[in-house]
């Protein structure tokens, strides 16, 4: 299998369950339950801001980009919300391993 | 532009009266927002109904600004404007070019939002981000003065923006260890890129290149609208740093290790590079140029701190807003704001004990 460009682990601090996310389609691995959980949270589109420029004028702007799963950015997006709502502490994995 | 403080670009000296002062005087949101802020208002009667009431509640989200986003708008704003959606390219919020901010009034026309159940608290948090973020390119990109390239380019490196280490290796050494000499390392390659870039002078001073030559000349991939006049200038080949991981982890590790290697370094000093400094929102990764505005935005938007990246944080809070708060300090207290010009009313209100809010 390919080694997935992004990796994620995602820890419930209170009971210790660990669950590492990367790629797509999705590879979740460690705890059952915990990645049950997040998976709830894994397959919708996200809704977040980025950046509108007009090259003629120079006009800046805000906009907002709908990520849908599989586009750069989306899973990181997801999880920060998941990590979020679920009280999970999210951490990036680095070059090694994965 | 008046009563300018002599540390900080935009920070004025006086306080500002509340936006229900006027509306209980019988007065219109737009006196008040150009008596408090000099501002024009054009508000497009083009597009469903409801501009007014679109209006009213910009107009509400302005008041609720933190101070220094305030005094951005009095000092460097000249108009706002609630615009159509069709005036603006899909999706957009806001805007904001040349002491001119522009805000989408038909945000229901906006496929995104339509499609959610998003209701009026996240449309306000929407709004004051847009407000709040556009602020921030004025603060930095203002041809009237913003804060320092120097500046700027320490916001850009301490936001994890680097460039790939096969291709320059030096900041992943001991120049990339301190935000400080990671910028100045920059800042120099940037002077010989195009030497008219100059530390000292704000983005937008007129003695600069255009502020859109700035993504051209740092980052690897500008987006199309910014990149297409590069021709053959030379560039820092700068990668956001969420995608020079991706693009990292992609490649053959063994010919990574042998590549890095023969640069004098290993995958773990790389590792260690792109995990001291991120940034702070996805926003913040699209270009160089958004960077500063976001950082501004996430320093005065309490609940992002969730999405964490410290040294981007510290810079922001250094080089966005410790200027402006000790602006605050040297000058001390501020002077009343201005009454409303209604002689007559605003007596009338003090009167009936309204007017302490005129002190406000």
């Amino acid at each position: 299998m390919r080694r997935p460009d992004e990796v994620y682990r995602l820890v419930d601090s209170r009971n210790g369950a660990e669950v590492t996310v990367g790629g797509f389609p999705l590879q979740l691995e460690g705890d059952a339950d915990l990645g049950q959980r997040l998976r709830g949270h894994l397959g919708d589109p996200v809704t977040t801001l980025g950046s509108s420029y007009d090259g003629a004028t120079g006009e800046r702007g805000t906009k907002l980009v709908t990520l849908h799963p599989g586009d750069p950015g989306w899973l990181k997006e997801s999880l920060r919300r998941a990590a979020r709502d679920l009280g999970l502490r999210l951490t990036e994995g680095g070059l090694g391993g994965g | 532009m008046e009563e300018l403080g002599p540390l900080s670009p935009y920070r004025s000296d006086r306080q500002y009266v509340r936006l229900e002062t006027y509306r209980r005087l019988g007065l219109a949101d737009t006196t008040w927002a150009a008596e408090q802020f000099n501002l024009r208002v054009h508000v497009s009667t083009a597009g469903p109904p409801g501009g007014e009431e679109r209006a009213a509640e910009v107009w509400g989200a302005v008041e609720r600004l933190p101070l220094q986003v305030k005094d951005i708008l009095r000092g460097v704003i000249d108009e706002v404007r609630l615009d159509h959606d069709g005036a603006f390219p899909s999706d957009t919020l806001g805007s904001w070019r040349d002491g001119t901010m522009r805000i989408n009034r038909d945000w229901s026309l906006i496929p995104a939002l339509r499609s959610h159940s998003w209701h009026r608290d996240l449309g306000y948090d929407l709004l004051r981000a847009a407000l709040v973020h556009e602020a921030g390119h004025a603060l930095v990109e203002d041809p009237r003065g913003g804060i320092r390239l120097r500046d700027t380019i320490a916001l850009v490196a301490a936001s994890g923006w680097l460039p790939h280490p096969l291709t320059d290796p030096v900041p992943y050494g001991p120049v990339g260890s301190s935000t400080a000499t990671l910028a100045a390392y920059y800042l120099t390659r940037l002077r010989q890129v195009d030497p008219d870039w100059d530390g000292e002078q704000s983005l937008g001073s007129p003695a600069m290149p255009p502020a859109a030559q700035l993504d051209r000349d740092l980052m690897r991939e500008a987006p199309p609208a910014r990149a297409r006049q590069r021709g053959p200038r030379g560039s820092l080949g700068l990668l956001g740093p969420d995608r020079l991981l991706r693009r990292l982890r992609r490649a053959n590790q063994a010919e990574l290790t042998r590549e890095l290697g023969e640069r004098g370094l290993t995958l773990e000093d790389v590792d260690v590079a792109l995990r001291r400094r991120r940034a702070v929102t996805l926003y913040a990764e699209q270009s160089v140029s958004e960077t500063p505005a976001e950082i501004f935005r996430y320093t005065h938007v309490p609940f992002s701190r969730a999405e964490h990246s410290r040294p981007a944080a510290l810079e922001g809070e250094r080089v966005l807003v410790e200027p402006w708060r000790a602006a605050e300090r040297a000058v001390g207290a501020r002077r009343p704001a201005l009454a409303p010009e209604r002689p007559w009313e605003a007596l009338q209100l003090v009167r009936r004990g309204v007017g302490r809010e005129l002190g406000r």
